[in-house]
């Protein structure tokens, strides 16, 4: 389950459900219905109970799919277990832009 | 880390894996076509082996390992579904739970015969499990091609009396499959997991493939790779357990600290990554120096052309698997977890409380209902109307709260009769007859603290009703009953209490054989005079059933008394309803909840006592009513019905006189009803029970004490056990029943 | 601290050397402190019908439910009259299923006193005002013996239920308020 909140000045992305392979198919059918990359956008994991890889994966592909419309994911706030999910990976967003590297 | 609560969730989390297991094995017995039912078990079991893996114990994680893989077989329909098969299973579940039990802190404590029967249950399996089975190992057999970081190269290189390379870390590189989620695994948590046997100092994520799939994105396909330095004092077996379960469905390289460049070389080759971009990663992460980073390119680069590095995503049609089959099996898995997840969506969210944390929660509340009444009793002697409704409101609010809370604590007994499944199938077994159990009112709730307590005096029951109730399928076709005997298990709320039924459809108790056996066991010399009602009460009595009714099944010395004990024990009672040759009903009746209560207050020769409001059916004035008709000291005439009464003025043995006008409450117990003679009603009053000291603990009268408003203590009626008190003082004679 | 052996053959665990004594009747006893939660003055308690006379109620205590037991009445005498220096002792025991509170009537405290090991001598084996197995020993002080009690056994939890159990007092209230009842009935039908 996610909402997109959109403001004049700002567009989030709130993430409200678990984001586990057993999400994952329905979130990011969510993200292709309620998400238009028309702007920067930022991502809120606070309700966010339980992360996998798949869920680590969606917000990836929320990022290449900003790029690729020319806008980006500028901030990612936590709960605590997407934080320490990210803290294993040593992910960070800002240092996503590495792997635009990667963007054939 | 102070690892107990952790210990404490994985034991509470592994109970309830092994609860739904054993739930599915049986339903899969009945219905062996039920796909989602196999993957239950298989989830279960899997979830059950992943955290004892994060635990490290190590018994527990090999054992249910030797499960998973039977289980992985039945998933993919290679194994037919028979009772021997889920008699084995449902062996290992009971195994499983054992070796859960021998879990803790201070890690596993497996005994010499412990360890016996897991061998022993792992011999059964292996007809079951698939031995030397491609069909078990996937693609995944990567690490043995492409010459990638095997064992026996990647010693340290400075053993080899050759310089390595000037890293001191592990360096762990990890591909996973693009299937690695569907198969139920996490590379997030191989990732903590490796995070134990070390300190991880970096993690390289690889997103190449995730970029790459643009449109094609599959959330359920794992497109992520991980490059890892891990600097570690374990060995390299150590870290290779760690991926153990999932090497199945990844690519893993570990280079050891020093190792020589061609390690590196190697690992680059294999790959199907962009090579400089790795190459880069490892130069930023410290397994390479720049020198030695072009060193690796340079070698490379004299590589024969030949040897292409391996694709891992062709890898798969590559093994000779047929990719049709492939894609329909995966397609199957895919289906199958969006149904879960539907499922999933729609289920309830719930959280895990501390019992404790509960409990003082309830006994604040609890105090203030109190206090809340003391408030309302002086707002009414203030007369100050504004102030009376204001309390009044307070005190609905109030009472909502309360009534919220004790939901809290609230379960349905669905939990409690789903446990009886499993034993009614082994009894069967053992009874070599067939009997089926229905259960109804699975919904109904009780309190979680009573559930405990009732599981033994319903096993007692259910024994009885198979062993001594349900006659034989011989015996049965004789009297017309169907082949099969039937078992029920029924719950519903009536008035306050909770009912929860036993049902048998088997001989029944006749009244010939109670008095015939009570005589034999001298609790009686003759039933003479004996109401019906009080020969059934009769089984109840200690030492009613001999040595030679006291089978294995039926447990030894636990007799009907010690059950009814256990009834009384949380203020119930049981009721016997039986149809002689035709079945048994065994009812047993239990209050709702054993902290507040609903009462109703009342005066005799100024002192307070509490009826429980449940039981008050009305409250009329003794003299004046024209309903009543007095027929003699104990007996009324109520608009036609008649009436045992209590004239508890009597029964206190009070000496001051009464008053003119006296009150009588109409109370129910059981399926009885009868009278009350007190002085004054004082009305309605919801308080908390307190309970009694266990010097009271034989009064059956006494249902508990409670605090009135005004800081008094007010005894809590028990009105089953004030008739029964006033039955024994009536006859005048000592029956011998309680 | 000093452990003294039950003279009974009962385990007693009297690891300190202070009593606190007091008065019944007009005798004086002592009770090891340790089993002591506190003395409280006397307040009116709630009566439980058909109870022996040495269950002399239970009172609130911050929300507790204690039963008080009238020691007077438990040592066979008649029960206690309340005086001005009436007051409870309440006692915890341990027991199965967890610490018990219970109070006992006294007809006033006195000081704790110290008494060692060697001041306590065994009961004597005959004329006991109460029951030998109440008597832990007889302490000496300033010259003369107290009755020190086993309050475990006093105050047994087992036994007192047992008791009350045995609605001994029921028959003869029973007789007396029938008796009673024939006279109302009588005087009512005049």
């Amino acid at each position: 389950m996610l909402t997109v909140i959109t403001s004049q000045d700002k567009k989030e992305v709130v993430f409200e459900s678990d984001m586990t392979i057993y999400e994952a198919a329905a979130l990011y059918q969510e993200i292709t219905e309620k998400l238009t990359f028309d702007a920067n956008f930022t991502v809120n994991l606070t309700q966010v109970g339980e992360i996998d890889i798949s869920g680590i994966q969606l917000i990836f592909q929320l990022y290449f799919l900003a790029q690729s419309h020319d806008f980006t994911l500028t901030h990612i706030s936590h709960s605590e277990a997407s934080s320490q999910a990210f803290e294993l990976l040593q992910l960070d967003v800002k240092s996503f832009d590495q792997y635009l590297d990667t963007k054939v | 880390m102070d690892l107990d609560p952790v210990i404490q969730t994985f034991l509470i989390e592994a109970k309830e894996q092994l609860e739904e297991m054993e739930e599915k094995l049986l339903s899969l017995e009945q219905d062996p076509g039920d796909i989602e039912a196999v993957n239950a078990v298989f989830r279960a079991a899997h979830t059950i082996k992943g955290s004892g893996g994060m635990f490290g114990f190590e018994h527990l994680v090999a054992f249910t390992h030797e499960v998973e893989s039977v289980l992985m077989r039945m998933r993919k329909e290679e194994l037919a579904i028979d009772q021997l098969l889920i008699s084995v299973l449902l062996s290992c579940s009971d195994h499983i739970r054992v070796l859960v039990d021998c879990t803790g802190a201070d890690g596993e404590k497996i005994s010499e015969q412990t360890a016996q029967v897991s061998q022993a249950l792992v011999d059964k399996l292996s007809p079951y499990s698939a031995k030397g089975g491609q069909a078990h190992e996937q693609s995944g057999q990567i690490s043995q091609q492409g010459g990638s970081g095997t064992p026996d190269k990647s010693e340290p290189g400075s053993e080899q009396g050759q310089p390595g390379t000037v890293s001191d870390n592990w360096h762990i590189s990890l591909r996973f499959n693009a299937s690695v989620l569907k198969n139920g695994m996490d590379p997030l948590s191989f990732i903590r997991f490796l995070a134990t046997v070390g300190d991880i100092k970096s993690v390289h994520t690889l997103a190449d493939k995730l970029a790459a799939a643009g449109e094609a994105f599959d959330p359920e396909d794992c497109y992520l790779g991980f490059e890892v330095q891990l600097y570690s004092r374990a060995e390299r077996k150590d870290i290779e357990e760690v991926f153990e379960f999932v090497r199945d469905d990844c690519t893993l390289t570990i280079i050891a600290p020093h190792s020589k460049t061609e390690e590196y070389i190697a690992l680059i080759n294999s790959l199907a990554d962009d090579d400089a971009k790795l190459g880069q990663i490892l130069l930023q992460v410290g397994a390479l120096t720049p020198k030695e980073l072009e060193s690796v390119l340079q070698t490379q680069m004299a590589v024969p052309e030949e040897e292409e590095p391996v694709k891992v995503g062709e890898l798969l049609p590559a093994q000779g698997v047929d990719k049709q089959v492939v894609d329909s099996a995966l397609n199957k898995q895919k289906q199958s977890r969006e149904r879960q997840a539907k499922a999933k969506a729609s289920e309830s969210t719930s959280m895990r409380i501390d019992a404790e944390k509960l409990d003082s929660l309830i006994n604040l509340v609890g105090e203030l209902v109190i206090a809340q009444a003391n408030s309302a009793l002086l707002a009414k002697q203030s007369h100050i109307s504004n102030l009376i409704d204001a309390m009044a409101s307070t005190s609905n609010l109030i009472e909502s709260i309360r009534d919220n809370c004790l939901k809290l604590r609230m379960v349905p007994i669905g939990q409690t009769f789903s446990r009886f499944q499993r034993v009614v199938r082994d009894i069967s077994l053992e009874l070599d007859k067939d009997i089926r159990l229905t259960t109804s009112g699975e919904d109904t709730e009780l309190d979680k603290s009573m559930v405990e307590k009732l599981v033994d005096p319903l096993m007692h029951l259910v024994r009885n009703s198979m062993d001594h109730g349900i006659e034989n399928s011989a015996q049965r076709v004789a009297a017309g009953k169907p082949e099969y005997g039937q078992l029920a298990l029924r719950a519903y709320h009536d008035s306050g209490n909770i009912v929860i039924e036993v049902s048998d459809d088997g001989q029944g108790i006749t009244k010939e054989k109670v008095i015939k056996k009570a005589i034999e066991n001298g609790l009686i010399k003759s039933s003479k005079g004996m109401a019906d009602y009080d020969i059934y009460r009769l089984i109840f009595e200690p030492g009613f059933s001999t040595a030679e009714t006291i089978s294995n099944i039926s447990g030894r010395g636990v007799g009907m008394d010690v059950v009814k004990q256990n009834i009384e024990q949380l203020k119930g009672s049981i009721e016997i309803d039986s149809r002689p040759g035709l079945g048994l009903t065994m009812r047993i009746r239990v209050p709702l909840t054993l902290a507040i209560i609903d009462g109703f207050l009342m005066e005799i020769s100024g002192s307070q006592y509490v009826l429980p409001l449940n039981s008050v059916i009305e409250c009329l004035e003794l003299s004046e009513s024209s309903d009543i008709k007095e027929i003699t000291n104990n007996l009324i005439n109520l608009r036609g019905e008649v009436l045992p009464i209590i004239r508890l003025r009597e029964l206190f043995a009070c000496r001051d006189r009464a008053p003119q006008r006296q009150n009588i409450i109409v109370v129910r117990y059981g399926n009885r009803k009868g009278g009350v003679v007190i002085d004054r009603s004082l009305g309605e009053y919801q308080t908390v029970i307190k309970p009694l000291s266990n010097i009271f603990k034989g009064l059956e009268w006494l249902a508990g004490s409670t605090i009135l408003g005004s800081g008094e203590v007010a005894m809590i009626l028990d009105v089953a056990g004030l008739f029964k008190n006033a039955d024994l003082q009536a006859s005048g004679k000592n029956t011998g029943l309680y | 601290m000093s452990e003294h052996e039950s003279h009974q053959g009962e385990e007693a665990v009297v690891s300190c050397d202070q009593f606190l004594t007091f008065t019944l009747g007009d005798d004086e006893y002592g009770l090891d402190i340790l089993s002591i939660k506190e003395i409280i003055e006397y307040v009116d308690l709630t009566k439980i019908p058909l109870m022996p006379d040495f269950i002399r109620g239970v009172l609130n205590l911050r929300g507790l439910v204690v039963p008080i037991i009238d020691l007077l009445a438990r040592f066979g005498h008649e029960p206690a009259q309340i005086t001005r220096r009436s007051c409870f002792v309440i006692v915890e025991l341990e027991t199965e299923e967890g610490p018990l509170e219970v109070g006992m009537l006294v007809d006033g405290v006195n000081d704790v006193v110290e008494i060692s090991g060697d001041n306590i001598e065994p009961p004597p084996s005959f004329g006991n005002q109460i029951r030998a197995d109440f008597i832990f020993g007889m302490g000496k002080i300033a010259g003369h013996f107290i009755v020190l009690l086993q309050i475990g056994k006093v105050l047994s939890i087992d036994e007192l239920s047992m008791l009350s159990e045995i609605n001994e007092s029921v028959d003869q209230a029973c007789k007396a308020s029938l008796s009673e009842q024939v006279q109302q009935q009588d005087s009512e039908n005049e």
